[in-house]
C-alpha cells in the first residue's frame, strides 16, 4: 500500500507496533464462536423459491378454514341467540312480562347460582332478562319516584326466592314487573360476586390510594393485577424509592403496556440487579438503546434461566407486541445468551 | 497473482490449527462458506481476524473491559448479519465497518449515561521493565504506554482514523467507506492525530 508521505509517520508507526500485544478473554472467544455455530446449526437460511408459494397456500386454507369453522352453526353461541332477538323485537317486547315472569320463576328459588354458578352459564340467564329489560327504560323514572332505601332494603334483605315469588304475586304493572325483574337479574350476580372483598380493599385503602401496598412485604396476598387495579397511585419509581422491589415487579408486570406511562418501557437494571441478587449484565447493555425492551429481556433470561419471571416475562412480551413479534423478541434474546 | 491468493499464501504461514484448504481461502470465500452454514469458515475467519479487531476496539474504547464487550458485540453483529453479506469489498472493510458501527452505538450511549464512564478501566499498562533487560527495551515498553496516553487524549474520529491506517492497515478510500467519509477529511484527521500524538510523545522520537 502506497500511502503519501504527508499522512504516514513511520517513528509513529514502529512506536504502535510496540504497544503491548492485548487479546480478548478465552471464555469470549468461546462465546462468539459458539453462538456463530450456534446460528448456522438453527438451519442455514438458504434461499427457497418454493417456500413463499407454500407459506401463501397455508394461510389461504387456513383463513378457509376458519372461515367455514367461524359459519359452522353448531359453534355459534351467542350470536345466533341474539340474533333473532333482535330480527323480532315487537313480539319480544309483547312477551317481555310473561317471559320474565316465567324465567323468575324458574331461575330465582334455585339457590345454586347464588353461591357457585358458573360464570358462562350465568350470564346466559342474565342476558335475556336485560333485553326485555331494555325496551321499559321508561320505567326508571317511576322506580326514581319511589322511594328507593325502603324498596332496596325490602328486597335486598328478602332471600332470593322469596323476593322472586313475592315479586310475581304482587307485580302491579308491566313497568315495575321489568324493573324487578331487572333488579332480580342483577341480586345474583352481586350475591355470588365476593362482594365484601372490594368493599374491604377499599375501606383499608388510605386516600392516598395507597392500600395496594401496605403490606410492608410489598406484594404478599393478592395478584399483582388485582392490586394495580385496586390502587395504582404508587408509581413505579416510587415503589422503587420505597425498596418494595418485589411491588414494583408486580406493577411492571401487570401495566398496560400500551400505555406510555408503563414501567416496563423504562425497566432499569438497577431493579433486576436487586431482584436477582447480581451486579451487572454488560452483555445486555451493548444492545442498541433502540431495544430497550430487547435488553431487558436479554437481561431477564440471563439473570433467572428457567425460573418463573421468564415465563412472566414471555407472557408480557406477547401480551406487548402480539404473538408473534413476542415470541420473535423472546427468541431474540434467548439467542444472545452467553 | 491475485490479490486473494496472496492474502490466502500469508496466511499460511500462520497458524496451521486449520486445515490447509481452509487457510488456503479468502476471506471473502470464507464468509461466504459460512453464510451457506459452514461453521469450520467462521473460525478460521474470527482467528484472522481476532487479535486486531480487538486491540482496535480496546484502544477506541480506553478500556479492555468495554473494548471486549464492544468486540463481542461486533462479532455477534457480522454473524447476525451473515445472511445479508455480499462480497462487494473487501470482507476486511465491511468488519471493520461493523465495527465502526457497533463504536458510535458505544460512544452515543456513553455521552446519555454517565455510569459508563465512572465504570472505564485503564487499559492494562506495559510490562514492567525486568532489570536484566537491555535499557533500549525499557524505553520503547515505556514509549509505547506514552503513545497509549496519547492516543486517549486525540478526539475520536481523529483516534479511529489513525488506529485504522495502523492497526487495520487500511488506505484512504477503505477507512474513507468505513467511517462513511470523504477521502480528504481522512487524510485530515490521519495528519492532525500524528501532528498531536509527535507534540504528546515530544522528545521520545
Amino acid at each position: 500500500m502506497s500511502q503519501p508521505d504527508d499522512w504516514h509517520d513511520e517513528a509513529l508507526s514502529r512506536l504502535y507496533r510496540q504497544m503491548p500485544e492485548l487479546t480478548p478473554d478465552p471464555a469470549t472467544d468461546a462465546k462468539i464462536l459458539a453462538a456463530a455455530r450456534r446460528a448456522v446449526g438453527a438451519g442455514p437460511r438458504r434461499f427457497r423459491p418454493w417456500l413463499g408459494g407454500l407459506a401463501t397456500a397455508a394461510v389461504v386454507v387456513l383463513a378457509v378454514t376458519l372461515r367455514l369453522e367461524a359459519t359452522r352453526p353448531g359453534l355459534a353461541t351467542a350470536a345466533p341467540e341474539a340474533a333473532p332477538a333482535a330480527a323480532s323485537t315487537a313480539p319480544a317486547i309483547a312477551e317481555a312480562p310473561a317471559a320474565a315472569d316465567a324465567k323468575r320463576v324458574e331461575t330465582a328459588p334455585q339457590p345454586a347460582p347464588l353461591t357457585a354458578a358458573p360464570a358462562l352459564p350465568e350470564k346466559q340467564r342474565v342476558q335475556p332478562q336485560r333485553r326485555y329489560a331494555e325496551p321499559a327504560s321508561p320505567a326508571e323514572p317511576l322506580l326514581a319516584d319511589q322511594p328507593p332505601p325502603t324498596a332496596e332494603k325490602s328486597v335486598a334483605n328478602r332471600p332470593a326466592a322469596e323476593s322472586a315469588d313475592t315479586r310475581v304475586a304482587d307485580a302491579p304493572t308491566p313497568q315495575v314487573r321489568e324493573m324487578e325483574s331487572d333488579s332480580a337479574s342483577r341480586a345474583p350476580t352481586e350475591l355470588a360476586a365476593p362482594a365484601p372483598a372490594p368493599k374491604a380493599l377499599l375501606s383499608a385503602a388510605p386516600p392516598a390510594g395507597n392500600a395496594l401496598f401496605s403490606d410492608p412485604a410489598g406484594n404478599a396476598g393478592a395478584s399483582a393485577s388485582s392490586k394495580a387495579a385496586a390502587s395504582p397511585a404508587l408509581s413505579y419509581q416510587d415503589l422503587m424509592g420505597q425498596g418494595k422491589y418485589a411491588a414494583a415487579w408486580d406493577l411492571m408486570m401487570s401495566a398496560d403496556s400500551r400505555q406510555s406511562s408503563d414501567p416496563w418501557t423504562t425497566l432499569d437494571q438497577d431493579l433486576l440487579a436487586r431482584l436477582t441478587g447480581k451486579a451487572t449484565y454488560p452483555r445486555c447493555t451493548v444492545n442498541p438503546p433502540a431495544d430497550e425492551m430487547l435488553r431487558n429481556a436479554c437481561t431477564l433470561i440471563w439473570a433467572s434461566p428457567g425460573s418463573e419471571p421468564q415465563a412472566a416475562l414471555r407472557k408480557k412480551l406477547e401480551s406487548t407486541l402480539g404473538r408473534d413479534a413476542g415470541h420473535g423478541y423472546w427468541w431474540r434474546a434467548q439467542r444472545d445468551l452467553p | 497473482m491475485a490479490p486473494d491468493i496472496r492474502r490466502g499464501i500469508y496466511r499460511l504461514t500462520g497458524d496451521f490449527s486449520g486445515s490447509v484448504h481452509m487457510t488456503l481461502k479468502s476471506d471473502e470465500d470464507l464468509m461466504l462458506a459460512y453464510r451457506e452454514g459452514d461453521a469450520a469458515a467462521f473460525d478460521e475467519l474470527y482467528r484472522r481476524h481476532r487479535p486486531r479487531l480487538y486491540r482496535f476496539l480496546a484502544h477506541e474504547a480506553g478500556s479492555s473491559a468495554i473494548g471486549e464487550e464492544l468486540y463481542q458485540e461486533a462479532w455477534l453483529r457480522v454473524i447476525n448479519a451473515r445472511a445479508r453479506y455480499q462480497p462487494t469489498a473487501r470482507f476486511t472493510t465491511w468488519l471493520y465497518t461493523v465495527a465502526h458501527n457497533v463504536l458510535l452505538d458505544y460512544f452515543r450511549r456513553r455521552g446519555r449515561l454517565s455510569r459508563f464512564e465512572e465504570t472505564r478501566e485503564e487499559l492494562p499498562d506495559a510490562p514492567a521493565c525486568p532489570r536484566q533487560e537491555p535499557e533500549t527495551v525499557c524505553a520503547d515498553a515505556w514509549q509505547a504506554s506514552r503513545l497509549r496516553d496519547c492516543l486517549e487524549g486525540l478526539p475520536e474520529e481523529q483516534r479511529e482514523a489513525f488506529l485504522l491506517k495502523e492497526q487495520g492497515d487500511f488506505g484512504l478510500d477503505e477507512i474513507a467507506a468505513i467511517t462513511g467519509t470523504g477521502a480528504e477529511t481522512i487524510k485530515s484527521r490521519v495528519r492532525y492525530a500524528i501532528r498531536k500524538l509527535r507534540q504528546c510523545l515530544e522528545g521520545l522520537l
